[in-house]
């Protein structure tokens, strides 16, 4: 029990879980960007629903269609790489909120009636119909994460784990 | 230099190098989206219902047909001739997974990749019927919108605003891959 107690101490001082959470945070991102990289119009349809902006300003919901599945995926290669380790998991922190009360929001649009839980529809999240509960809950998990990155013990393993000011160790040594 | 400021700076650094390179992807990108381009006729996502729809194609001169006189020109044996022509405003992938037997593809969102051939087809045809997904899906009315301003006569323009899920609610038969496959089946349910 004690050596298992030691292992994970000594996997937390490396750095280990943090690596972790930035390759899950990251890559999570990565892969939920292609679906929506490989069907811009499909994506811009579903924002739509959305209502965020209004139809006599197409370039504004155009623009967040266009740019933000190729934000996603190159943030998300960077965290994984471990490049502006921070910078990456605050943008990721601010967008996971942002999804998360678009997705309330939609889903009280939705419902009809309807236990809230019992809400499906495609979100627009890379995943096709998925259920409201199961979504927040994974953006949930998403965002502790982020946090875990943008407030956890400094970033190992890292490319460049700071754009500014001193560089954080490289390696996991 | 704290924490707190150089883990702002970071954030603003990443996205004053992403946002551009964002943009730059998109516009190398074929499929990638034209960020200037009124995609959707300036229709707000609230004003999609048949009513409204009505309303907009009648003031353009185009009118809305329904499933019993579609069916009646399907049917008709000179639908296998080329008198009608129905249009799919679906995208190319939805397109290949099924579409009304004999109807060629328009893609509103790609509307330039079919113009030219689609105008043709529509010039040489008694009538044109525009259809889409059905339910909210208004991709039929702004296909049927290019066709008007690509000049063809108002006069020949029908939507098919029940579209494909009603056609499919009829228990009408679907084509897979392309037009005059012959890959007729049943609507998957």
């Amino acid at each position: 029990m004690s050596a298992l107690r030691s292992a994970a101490r000594s996997w937390w001082r490396s750095g280990g879980t943090g690596l972790v959470a930035r390759l899950i945070v990251g890559g999570a991102f990565l892969a939920l960007a292609v679906p929506k990289l490989q069907d811009p119009v499909g994506f811009l349809k579903i924002l739509r629903e959305y209502d965020l902006a209004p139809a006599s300003v197409p370039f504004l919901l155009n623009f967040c269609a266009a740019v933000l599945p190729w934000v996603e995926a190159l943030c998300g290669a960077l965290l994984v790489l471990g490049v502006a380790v921070r910078g990456n998991a605050l943008l990721f922190a601010a967008l996971l909120c942002f999804f998360s009360v678009a997705l309330v929001s939609r889903a009280l649009e939705l419902q009809q009636g309807l236990p809230f839980c019992a809400i499906k529809f495609d979100c627009g999240c890379g995943q096709g119909v998925v259920n409201v509960c199961r979504k927040l809950a994974e953006n949930a998990v998403l965002l502790l994460l982020s946090l875990f990155v943008l407030f956890g013990r400094a970033p190992r393993f890292c490319l460049r784990a700071r754009l500014f000011g001193a560089r954080s160790a490289t390696t996991g040594r | 230099m704290n924490e707190v400021k150089r883990t702002l700076l970071e954030f603003l650094a990443v996205v004053a190098v992403a946002v551009p390179l964002a943009v730059a992807a998109n516009a190398l990108n074929p499929e990638g989206l034209r960020l200037r381009h009124d995609y959707f006729g300036g229709i707000d996502v609230s004003e999609r219902t048949r009513e409204e729809a009505r309303a907009r194609l009648a003031q353009k001169g185009i009118q809305i047909l329904e499933h019993a006189a579609i069916l009646e020109m399907y049917n008709d044996p000179i639908y296998q001739d080329g008198a009608y022509a129905f249009i799919d405003s679906r995208s190319e992938g939805e397109y290949q997974r099924g579409h009304i037997p004999g109807a060629y593809l328009c893609d509103h969102y790609h509307v330039e990749r079919y113009a030219e051939g689609i105008v043709a087809v529509c010039n040489s045809s008694l009538q044109v019927v525009v259809y889409c997904e059905g339910g909210n899906c208004n991709d039929s009315e702004l296909t049927a919108e290019d066709l008007f301003h690509f000049r063809v006569d108002p006069a020949l323009l029908f939507v098919y605003i029940g579209g494909l899920e009603e056609w499919c609610k009829n228990g009408m038969p679907i084509e897979k891959g392309e037009r005059g496959s012959g890959n007729l089946a049943e609507c998957e349910k």
